[in-house]
């Protein structure tokens, strides 16, 4: 009947023997308490009620009582006090044993030590209970975050490799007209773009996905067909599978722009407005003081001579700011042409030389580059020469000379307008290319001018491919300076020429391209079969359209002042009948490509499919 | 230069702006000593110009009605 494993136990008859008084009980108890079974055999020593833990003692009693009143066997689990007054945790098993009259007579039973399994369960309870506590706080604050993410005006937008739409917040799918996130799942987002914005767009999920930061500004086209301008900032995220997927936080920033273009029309507007009357007063003004209308008194003539002049200061701030505004809105045009650099010089020396001649200041070429060539807008160059010309007669000394030097480098030509006037003060340096800012306020009113000067030469120089810089030591002068690229009169850039596109009698092409290289790929593709026109802008091409007939227009999605879109409806107005051929960077949706006659892309195209496609209709010319 | 100076004599101005059509007639008459024919607009301009026969235009181009560009337009066509 012994068992190692567990300490039988044989109770003695009485119910109300709250000692649970042992007749038998096996040695294993020890094992368990730590206590011979003979201290507990008719509670010798110590009752075993004595160790049963005082917390459970109740449960202990009412189970058995229980079990003895319904005559079925018990089951317990409980606590014990061993000898060194540790906690071991016990299972005992048992049942009454009655006689035929159904009085008790003893109770049979077994006791097993669980303490090891107890403590186990004890300790799994508690790391479950931590596990769950650490997964609701995960979960709160997933909450947390997704309604952050959820409520923000922003989209948050996760996409994929191929630039599909993996996730997005509900700001985002509002934005681009979605009703739910299952409706744009996996749809490419470039698709959302204007065409003319995808490749610069793809270029930044390119560069995200390597690891870099980026920005991007560009037009959206929602589901429902509301365009939006948006500005993104993308990072890189790497998902647990190890894919880098890139996340986006987009605004929409179409009420900035509206503002931005309503101001810039508005500055614009205001300027045209005024410029009109002005006209007609330094008009008026100009021929009274030339003497058009007959000699005047010499007093009246003084005051003449100062209506006069600053009618002319006012015109030329006036001016400025249209032209500042102009470049803001990118709808200045620049008619970039191969040409010598020198004359530009001599002639913008002549037009201020009567300038400096007033405050005797000379001005001196000390350096010449004859062969310099480069490509530039002849009128811009001479505004932007001018505006440094001025300037440095401006802040000359009278009698002063200002130097002018042209130096031909190994790739550009650079050319320096030094002065000795009182230099640019040192804290001044930042600020000095920005809009409507001059070394000091008080100077506004001594030495005149708009303070838009140098902004103006600047953007100017720098949309004609070159840069402005100064160098100056404060009290001995300061020096100012233009660089622009030199175009080797050898190289394949002057076939810009538009001389060299004409072949007489040969069918008309107006190839409306803003690239250079691509003007020289397509006049190598096509000149001398066609006659080919130029146009760098939207703007020109409307004009030439305005004045030529064409057969075939080429066209460029991507230009300074627009979309080649925006030309189609025109081109089919003006020009009626006129083949239509898209030559762009970036691949076409199948819808935009059935609104042309052709679509070519630039990187994929070969001589004889450009042919095929500005010559299905029409024949070529050969020229001998 | 000089043989286009010597042939150029007769001048259609074409300027809605009354107070810029009075300086310039005046300015184009007496200090440039030209033939001058004022147009008021576009539309009076395309209507003068085959009569007058200028050795030159001088358009302006923002004009209400008929501007600058369309009447180049319309003159060429005409």
């Amino acid at each position: 009947m012994c068992n190692y494993l567990d300490s039988l136990i044989k109770c003695k008859d009485s119910p109300n023997d709250s000692d649970w008084t042992m007749e038998f009980m096996s040695d294993y108890i020890k094992g368990i308490t730590g206590y011979p079974a003979s201290d507990f055999i008719n509670s010798v020593v110590r009752s075993y009620a004595s160790i049963i833990h005082p917390l459970d003692v109740k449960l202990v009693d009412s189970s058995i009582e229980e079990s003895i009143r319904e005559k079925r066997p018990y089951d317990i689990e409980y606590r014990v006090l061993d000898s060194h007054d540790g906690i071991k945790w016990v299972h005992e098993k048992g049942l009454g044993i009655f006689d035929g009259d159904g009085k008790l007579l003893h109770l049979d039973g077994v006791i097993f030590d669980v303490t090891v399994k107890k403590k186990l369960e004890e300790k799994n309870k508690l790391l479950a209970d931590h596990n769950e506590k650490i997964r609701e706080a995960l979960r709160e604050s997933e909450e947390h975050l997704r309604t952050i993410i959820d409520t923000t005006p922003e989209c948050v937008k996760l996409t994929d490799a191929d630039d599909r739409l993996l996730e997005m917040n509900a700001a985002g799918l509002a934005m681009i007209e979605a009703d739910s996130m299952d409706q744009v799942l996996h749809v490419p987002v470039s698709d959302l773009l204007l065409p003319e914005h995808r490749e610069a767009f793809q270029a930044l999920n390119k560069s995200v996905r390597q690891g870099n930061k980026g920005a991007l500004v560009f037009e959206i086209q929602g589901l429902k067909g509301t365009r939006r301008w948006m500005e993104t900032h993308a990072v890189p995220m790497t998902m647990r599978t190890g894919e880098t997927v890139v996340l986006a936080i987009t605004r929409d920033i179409t009420e900035r722009k509206r503002i931005d273009r309503m101001k810039t029309e508005f500055v614009s507007t205001v300027s045209h407005e005024l410029r009109t009357p002005l006209t007609s007063i330094s008009g008026a003004l100009g021929l009274l003081a030339g003497g058009a209308l007959g000699e005047v008194p010499t007093q009246m003539k003084q005051m003449i001579d100062i209506a006069y002049q600053n009618s002319q200061r006012l015109t030329h701030m006036i001016n400025d700011l249209l032209d500042i505004e102009k470049m803001s809105a990118d709808k200045m045009d620049f008619d970039m042409r191969t040409q010598p650099l020198m004359p530009l010089i001599e002639q913008a020396l002549e037009a201020n030389r009567l300038y400096g001649a007033k405050r005797g200041v000379m001005l001196a070429l000390t350096g010449a580059a004859p062969a310099a060539e480069v490509s530039v807008d002849s009128q811009r160059l001479l505004q932007v020469m001018s505006n440094l010309l001025s300037n440095a007669i401006k802040y000359s000394p009278d009698q002063g000379t200002v130097a002018i030097a042209v130096e031909q480098q190994d790739a550009w030509v650079r050319v320096k307008v030094i002065d000795r006037g009182p230099g640019i003060p040192a804290e001044f340096y930042d600020r000095i290319f920005q809009k409507f800012s001059q070394a000091d306020s008080s100077d506004t009113r001594q030495k005149g001018g708009s303070g838009l000067g140098l902004a103006i030469a600047r953007e100017m120089v720098e949309r004609m491919g070159g840069k402005i810089g100064f160098e100056s030591v404060e009290g001995e002068g300061a020096t100012f300076f233009i660089e622009l690229p030199l175009r080797d009169a050898e190289s394949p850039s002057s076939i810009i020429d538009p001389q060299m596109f004409h072949a007489q009698g040969a069918p008309r092409v107006l190839v409306v391209e803003d690239n250079e290289v691509s003007h020289k790929v397509i006049s190598a593709m096509i000149g001398g079969r066609f006659d080919i026109d130029l146009a760098t802008t939207l703007s020109e091409a409307r004009t030439k359209m305005a004045l030529e007939r064409y057969e075939v227009v080429i066209l460029d999605i991507t230009l300074p002042d627009g979309s080649g879109w925006d030309l189609l409806e025109e081109i089919h107005t003006w020009q009626p009948g006129t083949r239509v051929v898209i030559f762009s960077g970036t691949e076409m949706t199948a819808a935009e490509a059935r609104k042309v006659d052709a679509v070519l892309l630039k990187s994929q195209t070969s001589k004889e499919q450009f042919l095929d496609a500005i010559n299905s209709r029409i024949q070529p010319t050969k020229i001998k | 230069m000089t043989s286009f100076m010597n042939k150029l004599q007769r001048i259609l101005y074409v300027e809605d702006e009354p107070d810029i059509r009075a300086v310039a007639k005046l300015a184009l008459e007496m200090v440039g000593g030209f033939t001058v024919k004022i147009c008021s607009s576009g539309e009076e301009a395309v209507k003068e110009a085959v009569a007058f026969a200028p050795d030159m235009i001088l358009l302006d181009v923002m004009m209400p009605g008929m501007d600058g560009p369309s009447t180049l337009k319309a003159l060429r066509h005409g």
